[in-house]
């Protein structure tokens, strides 16, 4: 037997065990238009317990201020949402409550080359008995859009999740931006 | 089509204590970089990572927070020699995961999240920026003080 590194048991001459972290879809935004990134589970989502969002998004609006951020809803943008964040500015921490599922603070339109970052988990998407939390860690480390942010989010709903919505929450989705769905797998 | 990947890349265990552990000859075939430590250093200070050998100050900066049990505190900087620091360490055991955004993209600046920190003195999360496009090849993890021997740190990379 051998321990292969991401966590899975192998046997040495038996079947070799499923990985347990697959890549599911990318989209990399080619222009400024979008608002909205969205991916379903079209029924694969069933065969892992968690899923991770991997993306470095940068948002188009004029107003020269830093208040953009994305929104992550899961299925509907109707139901309860609540997130908290513990966020650092270069100065200070502070930490607040939203009534949405918002993450970070994402850099705005002030160069092709800058983006923000954000690792996102979101867990136990196939349970019907529990409602569903995420959790993540962002930041962009930028003259106009200095922040570190660690977050977590609640979806008051016990449905199992099917799709995912990413949304800009001021103006638009930038060229380049990319979003990446990974399924993870249970034991 | 699902597509396995958090492919285990290289795994380095020091055998003696070193100023600096460099991963090299990267392969350009994934699109984000995981890099898992346990590390430890003569003093309490912190870990750089500089990337493609680049000295440039002007090109590193970071934002970082951290909590100390009884405070917390959040600062930013730019213009170190050689990198900026990107992990807390101590004399005792720390873990950190660090995570390096569109690594191999010749179209963006680079951007790297961190959390680290002894869990006996601090906890400490980061963002820090490479300001090139350039795709990184290599980084070489420097210690602010020196790594001690059994420091481990292991690559993973992520397709996308």
């Amino acid at each position: 037997m051998s321990l292969v590194p991401w966590g899975i048991w192998a046997s040495s001459g038996g079947a070799v065990a499923a990985f347990s972290y697959d890549l599911l879809a990318t989209e990399t935004l080619t222009d400024n238009t979008s608002t909205e990134v969205e991916f379903l589970s079209s029924g694969v989502w069933s065969d892992y317990e968690h899923l991770q969002i991997r993306m470095t998004p940068r948002l188009i609006w004029g107003y020269p201020d830093d208040g953009g951020n994305v929104a992550v809803y899961l299925n509907d943008t109707t139901s309860t949402y609540y997130s908290h964040y513990l966020r650092g500015n270069g100065s200070a921490v502070s930490s607040a409550t939203e009534t949405g599922p918002f993450f970070n603070r994402v850099p705005y339109n002030n160069g092709t080359t800058e983006f923000g970052a954000i690792v996102l988990d979101i867990l136990d998407i196939n349970s019907t008995n529990k409602n569903t939390t995420m959790r993540a860690l962002g930041g962009s480390s930028l003259s106009y859009s200095n922040w570190i942010n660690l977050q977590s989010a609640a979806w008051f709903t016990t449905s199992q999740v099917t799709s995912i919505q990413i949304q800009s929450r001021l103006g638009t989705l930038g060229s380049g931006s990319r979003f990446s769905l990974y399924g993870l797998r249970g034991a | 089509m699902p597509t396995p990947t958090y492919i285990p890349l290289q795994t380095i265990t020091l055998g003696s204590s070193a100023s600096s552990v460099t991963f090299a000859s990267i392969p350009q075939t994934y699109r984000d970089l995981v890099c898992a430590l346990s590390v430890a250093t003569t003093t309490g200070q912190g870990v750089k990572f500089q990337y493609n050998g680049e000295t440039a100050t002007a090109n590193y900066s970071r934002v970082f927070m951290f909590g100390t049990g009884s405070s917390t505190s959040s600062g930013s900087s730019s213009g170190d020699a050689n990198a900026q620091k990107l992990i807390q360490t101590k004399t005792s055991i720390s873990t950190a995961v660090v995570q390096i955004m569109d690594y191999s993209a010749t179209d963006k600046h680079k951007t790297i999240l961190a959390r680290s920190g002894p869990a006996d003195d601090i906890v400490f999360a980061e963002a820090q920026r490479w300001a090139s496009t350039s795709a990184i090849t290599s980084f070489t993890i420097l210690s602010e003080s020196v790594l001690n021997a059994n420091t481990t740190i292991s690559l993973y990379g992520i397709e996308a």
